[in-house]
């Protein structure tokens, strides 16, 4: 047996493949998926970026330059130096030990965002999209009012029995994303239901799950992987918000919301300290939608040639 | 024994006040083959999905066709397959768990090259080789009857052959039965048996495809005649 009839057997085996991935199939498409993502500058600097986040962030569960309580009273609103290489703030605490410390806050309320943005939003679409036409019009009107109540009553309601908390800012961001990704994401679906493919394959009597897992969901993985990255980055921007009107991250906490709401206070006096958490938001935001361009096209058979080839 | 009957159908859309069939009775003997054919809008393909029981009929009996048993081609071959799949696995669809072998010799039978076309995806291959992938995922699980939409409309000549050539194979091998909607009244010719002239929702004509062909009775079979060898 040669190498190419090796590789089709993989393929279409009886029962140990379903749709053309058995494990070793799936391995190469990883590898080919990972290749075609870092050969695109978006996806090579994002994927850079990200790679520095998370490093920074677990070297931050174990060490800043300086503790987070540390304060220097003699050396408030200190311009960057050698000691102090992006300044201190008006306590007198290391801007860059609170910045390093914050991202891996950011960093958690980036995933967990994104993990339950990206299940709860798919799982809304296929309940959306349902052939009972009672499920599908009733989940369709309860999204439709739901998406009107803004995050920032949603964080409040969090708020009110357990006061600010990371776990307020992701419910309030998952809860608001999941339905916009629904509500964009659902067109796509909605096209792939009624074509002739998914007709054939309801009248051959498979599963709705399977149809749904194995028609529906490939043709809105793309819409999926932008909705959820534009969602990850929006949710640094929203904790920025919700931290500054006090029902975001708490005040013992470090995060970039927390740096930039503090630094907020006193940008007419000292700038400075504000640019530094507002630099490094506005590139984590751009790196993540980078990140999610660069994805959608590396994951698709239909954009990605080498893939279709595999 | 019939696999397809409907008798007396009549429906009406529910934004329209003109039926888009009108007292219709079609029926699909075991091994027969029925072409249906007439313009577009005359209710051809409504007939079908009355047929496969994706619409309901306003009145009539009818029976529909088996699931099990009954293979389904769509008249546009590149909307009518998964384009996030490659075609070994949109033919193997077609008769769950089939081997690797059954997926090849179904490639073979509609005369396309396993070893090319196997790992390929939809938008790789030409609209005549995906018109013949859609028929070896309908053919694959050796069905009874076909039900067929338009098969050969968006193929080229060649690529039409190729589909008559399948068809007639499959009836004379295995005795299929079929149901096909066809706008060319050569291929209506060589594919079937019965023919079924449609016009404004209606029946005009009914009966043996060579006799209605060669001696048509009805004015708009006639017209449909001329314009065909024109």
């Amino acid at each position: 047996m040669t190498k190419n009839e090796t590789t089709k057997n993989d393929t279409v085996r009886n029962g140990a493949v379903r749709n053309g991935t058995s494990k070793k199939v799936m391995n190469k498409r990883m590898g080919i998926i990972l290749k075609s993502l870092l050969t695109r500058w978006d996806g090579l600097i994002a994927s850079i970026f990200c790679m520095l986040w998370i490093a920074v962030s677990i070297i931050s569960l174990v060490w800043t330059p300086y503790a987070l309580t540390f304060t220097d009273g003699y050396n408030v609103w200190s311009a960057p130096s050698s000691s102090h290489i992006l300044g201190t703030d008006g306590a007198g605490a290391d801007v860059f030990s609170w910045l390093m410390a914050g991202s891996a806050t950011e960093l958690l309320i980036v995933c967990a965002v994104a993990v339950i943005t990206a299940v709860c939003g798919v799982s809304g679409v296929a309940v959306s999209v349902s052939r009972n036409s009672g499920v599908r019009g009733i989940s369709v009107v309860t999204f439709d009012a739901l998406i009107s109540i803004p995050i920032i009553v949603i964080a409040l309601l969090c708020a009110a029995p357990w006061g600010a908390s990371i776990v307020g800012v992701i419910i309030a961001c998952s809860f608001a994303y999941s339905l916009n990704l629904m509500r964009v994401v659902r067109p796509s679906a909605i096209t792939a239901v009624r074509s002739p493919y998914v007709t054939f394959a309801r009248y051959k009597g498979i599963s709705e799950f399977k149809i749904f897992w194995t028609h529906i969901l490939p043709q809105i993985i793309p819409s999926v992987i932008i909705n959820v990255s534009f969602a990850s980055a929006t949710a640094i921007l929203a904790e920025s918000g919700l931290t500054y009107l006090g029902v975001g991250v708490p005040s013992h906490i470090a995060s970039w919301g927390r740096s930039l709401s503090t630094a907020a206070n006193f940008v007419t006096i000292h700038p400075s300290v504000a640019l530094w958490p507002g630099v490094i938001i506005t590139v984590a935001v751009i790196m993540i939608n980078l990140l999610g361009d660069a994805l959608r096209e590396s994951i698709d058979p239909l954009t990605n040639a080498e893939l279709r080839r595999s | 024994m019939a696999l397809i009957e409907l008798r007396n159908v009549r429906k009406v859309f529910p934004t329209t006040q003109t039926p888009a069939l009108d007292n219709v009775s079609v029926t699909v003997h075991e091994g027969e083959r029925v072409a249906v054919v007439g313009q577009s809008g005359s209710g051809k393909t409504t007939l079908l999905n009355i047929a496969l029981g994706f619409t309901s009929a306003t009145s009539g009996a009818v029976q529909t066709a088996d699931p099990h048993t009954t293979g389904l081609v769509f008249q546009n071959p590149i909307t009518s397959l998964d384009p996030r799949w490659k075609v070994c696995d949109i033919v193997r669809e077609g008769k769950s768990g089939s081997s690797y072998e059954e997926v090849r010799e179904a490639l073979e039978n509609v005369s396309l090259d396993p070893d090319v076309v196997m790992d390929r995806y939809i938008s790789d291959i030409s609209g005549g080789q995906a018109q013949r992938v859609a028929i070896a995922r309908a053919l694959i699980s050796e069905p009874k009857l076909l039900v067929a939409d338009e098969p050969v409309s968006a193929v080229d000549v060649l690529g039409k052959q190729y589909i008559i050539d399948t068809f007639q194979h499959a009836h004379e091998e295995r005795g299929l039965a079929m149901l096909i909607v066809l706008h060319d009244l050569g291929v209506a010719q060589k594919l079937s048996d019965t023919i079924v002239v449609m016009h404004e929702g209606k029946i005009v004509e009914h009966g043996d495809t060579q006799q209605v062909l060669t001696h048509p009775e009805h004015s708009y079979t006639k017209k449909l005649i001329e314009a065909a060898r024109w």
